[in-house]
């Protein structure tokens, strides 16, 4: 469900560009240093995006500092470090996990299991520091389950779960700003969570699973989606517009406003060009 | 109430940066943790109240500016790194002494995550507190100033009393109360699908809002009131997708047909990634 929230490369400018990329290096090397390699590999774009939203707003002191890396032997990365890195990499490790056993429970699989059970016990020192982000995933899986279960039909009420998740992990601490990130957080779920459903209705419909697009009155066309989508994007560029944030604010709004669509477009143009090399073959 | 742009310094036609510039610039003089030590901190929070005030309530007037489109949709980024509008800020401002640092994670901000159940409960948006939202008429400042005019309906008294009753609610930011009375409704007129909407809304079920909120208008389309909700809930919308295309090649994204090394992230990396979560890039 996550990867969608990334940067659309073409219109960053080659310096923000290379911020981006120091901030998503910092990340796997803070990931390192607080998780060793079990936590490294839980690395994501959308936690990357969290740690520079952070440090857009907190503005904290910054250190730059070139290492090579296990993937890049050869060439020294920027990896940009602040104080914020680690609360981005804690969140990263918690959502990893729960989506890991979410793995495990869902479709059996050992690898994730085996993976899961190597950030266990970080896990738990991590909701011991953060209760209220732990207690929310925790409550957001069993609701999830519970949703599909009882085939939810309400689209916000469906991707609100997805939301209300978002929104506490987006919620650092409860100050001047606590209520715009939840929003912030709470709209990019549930986009994230529809985008992601919209991809897999036909999947669903075939297996038969729970997709909320399918429990609509009506056959739910494309335009009528990403005019939906849309909706929650603009709530959520709204509460990004609402916070004083002018460092890193450049890389930020070409990710909200156009770097989480490019997976969709892209699974697009690859279905349009497998239709139209079908067409040919006819 | 002192004039917002006073308060922070900035003149009326100040760019959405200068101003976040501004408030920034005072924050770090007034804002509580700069003012641990200080003999006056008690006049510096009161000073950092009115700032927070002020950034709140010329957030949301902008933003009302972008998504009523009265200052052109969308904004255009870029070059002059200036917009028109904002998203809000919190909203407490009706109530006197709405802070509070760390400790309790519920008050002062307005934030109120009901753990009963009641879910997310915004109290700003567009809307902020006081301000156009309130049932009663909008650009009103007190919530029970104008009458629940029903004016040219006709309401049997079991209908008025409730809608009076849900209004109420609304105001009073209580939105799941708000629903809750609405669905003890058997009928639906035209302010039923209105105050459902905006309750909703604040709910975070902005995607029902919008639907019921065009329904109150399609029931009722010479309702100025309604035509202006379903403006200024569509109107989010169209202002975040004009700034994607104009500013961020958002409608070009399709044409990004190929992975770049470093790439358009996620694609291909996706087939790197340890657990195919799409982790390391290039």
């Amino acid at each position: 469900m996550f990867g969608y929230i990334i940067a659309n490369k073409a219109e960053l400018k080659v310096k923000d560009y290379e911020i981006y990329h120091s901030y998503y290096c910092g990340l796997c090397r803070t990931l390192k240093e607080r998780f060793g390699r079990a936590g490294q590999l839980t690395l994501s774009y959308d936690m990357t995006f969290l740690y520079v939203l952070l440090s857009g707003l907190y503005e904290p002191d910054e250190k730059d500092t070139e290492r090579f890396c296990v993937l890049h032997p050869t060439e020294k990365q920027l990896q940009r470090e602040n104080d914020l890195a680690a609360y981005a990499a804690d969140m990263n490790v918690l959502l990893s996990y729960y989506d890991l056993m979410d793995d495990w429970s869902d479709d059996k699989n050992r690898k994730s299991l085996a993976a899961a059970k190597a950030l266990k016990k970080h896990v738990a020192r991590i909701s011991e520091n953060y209760p209220r982000q732990a207690r929310a995933v925790e409550r957001y899986i069993s609701e999830l389950a519970a949703a599909e279960k009882s085939g939810e039909g309400s689209i916000d009420l469906a991707s609100g779960l997805t939301g209300t998740m978002l929104g506490e992990i987006f919620c650092m601490k409860e100050d001047e700003w606590a209520l715009t990130m939840r929003r912030l957080g709470f709209y990019l779920g549930k986009y994230i969570y529809l985008m992601d459903a919209w991809e897999d209705r036909g999947a669903d419909k075939e297996k038969g699973s729970y997709n909320v697009w399918l429990r609509q009155d009506h056959e739910v066309s494309e335009d009528e989606a990403l005019s939906i989508l849309n909706l929650m994007m603009s709530e959520c560029a709204f509460s990004f517009e609402a916070l004083p944030v002018l460092k890193n604010a450049e890389i930020i709004r070409n990710i909200i406003y156009s770097g989480v669509w490019i997976k969709f477009e892209q699974v697009k143009q690859k279905a349009a060009g497998k239709g139209a090399a079908g067409a040919k073959g006819k | 109430m002192l004039n917002p742009y006073q308060v922070l310094g900035v003149s009326e036609s100040a760019t959405d940066d200068e101003i976040k510039k501004a408030y920034r610039a005072l924050s770090r003089k007034y804002h509580p943790d700069a003012n641990v030590n200080n003999p006056n901190k008690a006049q510096a929070e009161e000073k950092f109240k009115e700032i927070q005030q002020a950034y709140d309530q010329i957030v949301r007037e902008r933003e009302q500016g972008v998504r009523g489109g009265y200052s052109g949709s969308g904004r255009s980024y870029g070059s002059s790194g200036s917009g028109y509008g904002y998203g809000s800020g919190y909203g407490n401002q009706g109530q006197g002494g709405g802070y509070s640092y760390g400790g309790s994670s519920r008050s002062g901000y307005g934030s109120a995550y009901d753990d009963d159940g009641g879910g997310w409960s915004w109290g700003w948006g567009p809307f902020g507190f006081g301000g156009f939202g309130g049932p009663f008429g909008y650009g009103s400042g007190s919530s029970d100033s104008a009458s629940t005019d029903f004016r040219g309906e006709n309401y049997d008294e079991e209908t008025v009393s409730r809608l009076r009753s849900a209004a109420t609610y609304i105001n009073a930011r209580q939105y799941q109360e708000a629903i809750n009375v609405l669905n003890t409704m058997r009928d639906h007129p035209a302010h039923w699908y209105y105050y459902s909407a905006l309750a909703n809304y604040h709910l975070g079920n902005n995607a029902t809002a919008l639907s019921q909120a065009k329904q109150a208008v399609a029931m009722r389309p010479d309702n100025m009131q309604f035509e202006r909700l379903v403006q200024i809930l569509e109107g989010g919308g169209s202002a975040y997708q004009e700034t994607g295309d104009s500013s961020y090649g958002r409608s070009s994204l399709g044409l990004l047909r190929f992975c770049l090394p470093c790439c358009a992230m996620n694609l291909c990396c996706n087939s790197f990634g340890m657990l195919g979560r799409g982790l390391f890039c290039c």
